[in-house]
């Protein structure tokens, strides 16, 4: 232990410290380049909580001005529906489409509130949280999905990090041995040395 | 001091890179729709009064079966969508004799039915328009956000998808894919 605190005191750990977290770095940027996002192009979409070039927006009307109310087509969910905690844990796993890594369950944007009602309809409907995924994965790809699925090239971002780590421990493992190993071999000191000190010893006898 | 300059180098190359991870900003929207190449999602849309005499209380996909499609959907509260509005006008006008219909959307915008009607009047849009008031519409099409305006031709195929406003130059191509 002492060993281990004095080599850590000795500089000879930080360039350890720096590979084990230069591994961390390495881990972070593959994971985060690796979610299945698409490269920026010109996709101005917008939510009500987020677009800052939404216009002023007008009082809503009422919900009884429905316009086709009367035809029964597309019955729209009614806004008041109480969403269960399965449902907010199925939300949990779906990505907001109009939001930056956040859940369906935490987004205040307005397509999120709607996906929590589809999710509760769904469940009252006695469908469970697997079709209910697949539903929105059928519908989104697997962009929907907040944690990539664990299969195929998705399992990069899952492992990589995991191996960074590895790597890293490895690493200091090593080095670690390797400059002990170096601390413990003391060089032996040249005969002229020891012939000095032998008669400096001497000395200090005779004067005895 | 070589070994020195060679762990500054493989560091400044990591920290790049965890730099770059932590500030490349929000991921874009514009992934590859699932439905390019396959049939419309069908649906049924009430539609607002002014085009109820027209096209019945409400539009059903399966009855326009034959029919080339620019389905768009909009809300109230989108500035991209007012841009584009003019454009969706204009270019029915041109393309509703050869048998193009036009469809307007009001998604994520609940309840917002006046807000709905003003913005139909202000651009006046002749194609039917109705609102999506649960955006379940939306999520059948995989909607990220408004204006998206897809194109179906005869066959009842989405054979593009535009995020964002259109442009003319979208337009003229899909129109014309759609009519072939």
């Amino acid at each position: 232990m002492r060993a281990l605190v004095r080599w850590f005191a000795s500089r000879r750990a930080a360039p350890a410290l720096v590979a084990v977290l230069a591994f961390w770095a390495l881990g972070v940027a593959t994971a985060a380049s690796s979610v299945p996002a698409s490269p920026t192009a010109a996709a101005p979409t917008s939510s009500p909580t987020s677009s800052p070039t939404t216009p002023p927006v007008t009082p809503p009307a009422s919900p009884t001005a429905a316009p086709g109310a009367t035809s029964g087509a597309t019955p729209a969910a009614p806004s008041d529906v109480e969403i269960s905690d399965r449902a907010y844990a199925i939300a949990g796993e779906l990505r907001c489409p109009v939001c930056t890594a956040e859940s369906v369950a935490d987004s205040n944007a307005e397509i999120a509130g709607e996906m929590r009602r589809l999710i509760q309809q769904q469940l009252d409907a006695g469908k469970n949280r697997q079709q209910i995924v697949s539903y929105f994965r059928q519908r989104y790809g697997d962009w929907i999905l907040l944690d990539p699925p664990k299969t195929g090239l998705h399992l990069v971002v899952w492992l990589l990090p995991l191996l960074a780590l590895l790597g890293g421990i490895v690493t200091l493992a090593v080095l670690v041995r390797r400059w002990r190993a170096a601390a413990d071999a003391v060089p032996a000191a040249p005969e002229e040395d020891l012939e000095r000190v032998r008669a400096a010893m001497r000395g200090r006898e005779d004067e005895n | 001091m070589k070994r020195l300059f060679v762990v500054v180098a493989v560091v400044a190359v990591l920290a790049g890179l965890f730099l770059y991870g932590l500030f490349r900003g929000p991921p874009n929207r514009d992934v590859p729709s699932n439905l390019i190449g396959r049939p419309a999602p069908p649906f049924t849309l009430p539609l607002y009064e002014r085009y109820q005499p027209t096209y019945g209380n409400s539009f059903s996909l399966s009855a326009h079966q034959g029919t080339p499609l620019v389905i768009n959907f909009w809300a109230s509260w989108c500035g991209p969508c007012l841009e584009e509005a003019p454009l969706l006008e204009q270019y029915y006008q041109r393309y509703r004799s050869k048998g193009v219909l036009f469809l307007g959307i009001q998604t994520q915008d609940r309840g917002k039915y006046d807000a709905g009607r003003q913005f139909i009047s202000r651009f006046g849009f002749s194609f039917p328009v109705g609102m999506d008031n649960d955006s379940s519409i939306g999520v059948e099409y995989a909607l990220f956000g408004v204006p998206e305006t897809y194109f179906v031709d005869r066959s009842g195929t989405v054979v593009y998808k535009q995020v964002g406003p259109v442009t003319p130059e979208v337009m003229d191509k899909e129109l014309g894919a759609i009519l072939q």
